[in-house]
């Protein structure tokens, strides 16, 4: 009688010990393939998706392809877009060389916002937009080394 | 003659038909970021759609009645409800999607606030429910859907490299700077897109609100089967303007105005006037198509005389959840919530919701009480058991991708 209980309790151990080993790995495995980007990379290519469409529309606008509503509606999306990579930005909390790219994209977001408010006021008002596409592709340059330097931080 | 054109007629309104914001938006995001590297999962999808679309045709052109009400009377009540719970919950966030998708397009076109949109776009919605004939709701929906053909048009003009999107979408591998988890999930959600639990529901609802019998077979094949592929190939040239335009320039695509960008690069304004005319009825299509699917659902397993051609007064349980489903999805949008955000649950959940849609199509399609000698031949039962195996690692994989990728971040 007594050998049996041992016989069911080692099964039962056994049993457990292999769940557990079972639930580490798949944590392990899980915590292994986090394949998301960090937010500080997340906001990087937020803004320089942002930019890059910026640009886009203001050519395509310019070669006469994008009616003034739809420029206006693709710019205020970039704007929105911007303005939340920004937010999440100014709230990361990150050390070293993250921090100091994340300071360096908060004064590159905050140019960003400043020049696409100009450009939405130049499309209301008709005016030549070509300057604010060359600062904006400064702008992009500056931001692709950033996210890059963001995903190597 | 009539017999040809209404042949015709039904093929260009399922191609028109089967482009909606899930499709739009989720293929323009991944040919912005994976190029036509998932062009594979359009083409599993579509084809797991006519598996099924056909089954359910067939079900309601031979049985007379609508997939659900099949479903309740041969699952039994407990199963069907689980199927009405998934399946409603799901047709209802996309009917969220598809109205915000109507009034971001609108907006591209007037500049006016798509939340000041949604109330005049869901009232519209209602009346069209209340006083259109579904025979004309669905012909000018698809018709003008068709508009969407101009993605197809601007990709030729534009003049790709059709080697390199050919070797893209062979190679089926993320794109450089892309982890593979973030690859399956935007897989899920294209699959979940492709293959929306109420397409098959709207399909064999509509095939009893126009009456089908055995003599619509042929018809309602020829729907799916060419239809459905067209509509596909739309899917591919939406994928394929991302991956030319936006993917080169390092857009990623997070609003429907970054989705018509390529159009007006190749076409300029008529073109994109014409492609956001497109969006407008393609999605508005799709929201009659979602909240009429809420009301089908819900009275057919509730056993509540149902239809479209009722008037109000003789099915007024039917006709209260229509206007109700459509109320709801307006108060949700007023509450600011991005559409687009929306439109990525609603895909990405949908593939947790396939299975409960359809292996009860699969059971009752063998069932010779419902479908006589029709049954499933085995050819047919092999890919319908294939589909299955693959809805059924989606619906699993769904949820964890979801979360360890942070929606694809």
């Amino acid at each position: 009688m007594h050998a049996h209980h041992e016989t069911f309790d080692d099964a039962d151990r056994r049993v457990r010990t292999r769940r557990a080993a079972v639930v580490a790995a798949l944590l392990t495995l899980l915590a292994g393939c986090s394949a998301a980007a960090e937010p500080l990379e997340v906001s990087a290519g937020d803004l320089t998706s942002s930019t890059a469409t910026a640009v886009l529309v203001l050519e395509e606008r310019e070669a006469g392809h994008l009616p003034t509503t739809t420029a206006e509606t693709a710019l205020d999306d970039a704007v929105r877009q911007v303005a939340a990579a920004g937010k999440t930005l100014a709230e990361l909390s990150v050390d070293g060389e993250a921090d100091a790219v994340r300071a360096e994209l908060v004064t590159t977001c905050a140019s960003l916002v400043l020049v696409l408010h100009d450009l939405t006021a130049a499309l209301a008002d008709g005016r030549s937009t070509r300057d604010a596409v060359r600062e904006l592709e400064t702008l992009l340059d500056d931001l692709e080394e950033l996210e890059r330097r963001a995903a190597d931080a | 003659m009539k017999k040809y054109w209404g042949v015709a007629l039904g093929i260009l309104t399922a191609i028109g038909g089967f482009v909606d914001i899930g499709d739009l938006v989720t293929n323009a995001v991944v040919g912005s970021r994976f190029g036509m590297s998932l062009a594979w999962v359009v083409a599993v999808g579509v084809g797991g759609i006519c598996v099924f679309a056909s089954m359910a045709g067939r079900v309601t052109a031979l049985g007379g009645r609508a997939t659900f009400e099949i479903i309740r009377e041969r699952l039994g009540p407990r199963a069907a409800l689980a199927n009405l719970i998934g399946s409603f919950a799901m047709t209802f966030l996309t009917l969220a999607a598809e109205i915000g998708g109507v009034a971001l397009a609108l907006q591209l076109l007037i500049g006016i606030d798509p939340r000041l949109l949604v109330i005049p776009v869901g009232a519209a919605l209602w009346l069209v429910v209340w006083r259109v004939r579904f025979t004309v709701m669905e012909n000018v929906a698809g018709f003008l859907g068709l508009l969407l053909v101009a993605f197809a048009v601007a990709l030729v003009v534009l003049g790709p490299d059709w080697s390199e999107l050919g070797r893209q979408a062979v190679g089926a591998a993320p794109s450089t700077g892309e982890s593979s988890l973030t690859y399956a999930y935007y897989a899920v959600a294209l699959f979940g897109a492709a293959m929306t639990p109420y397409e098959v529901f709207f399909f064999s609802s509509g095939a009893t609100e126009e009456r089908w019998d055995e003599r619509d077979l042929g018809l309602s094949r020829l729907n799916v089967l060419i239809g459905f592929p067209l509509g596909g190939l739309l899917s591919l040239a939406i994928a394929g303007c991302a991956a030319v335009v936006l993917l080169p320039a390092g857009i990623e695509v997070a609003n429907l105005s970054q989705v018509v960008l390529p159009v007006a690069t190749a076409l300029g304004v008529a073109g994109l006037v014409a492609v956001t005319l497109g969006i407008v009825a393609a999605t508005a299509g799709a929201a009659l198509e979602t909240g009429l699917s809420c009301g089908y659902a819900l009275a057919q397993y509730a056993g509540w005389p149902w239809g479209k051609r009722l008037r109000p007064v003789h099915a007024p349980q039917f006709h209260l959840t229509v206007a109700g489903v459509i109320l709801a999805a307006v108060l949700v949008l007023l509450t600011g919530v991005d559409p687009v955000l929306v439109t990525e649950f609603s895909v990405v959940f949908s593939a947790v919701a396939l299975p409960l849609t359809y292996l009860p199509i699969l059971v009752v399609a063998n069932d010779p009480q419902y479908v006589g000698e029709h049954v499933n031949g085995p050819v047919l039962n092999a890919f319908a058991l294939v589909y299955l195996a693959i809805i059924a690692v989606a619906a699993v994989a769904a949820i964890p991708l979801l979360v360890l990728t942070r929606m694809g971040a």
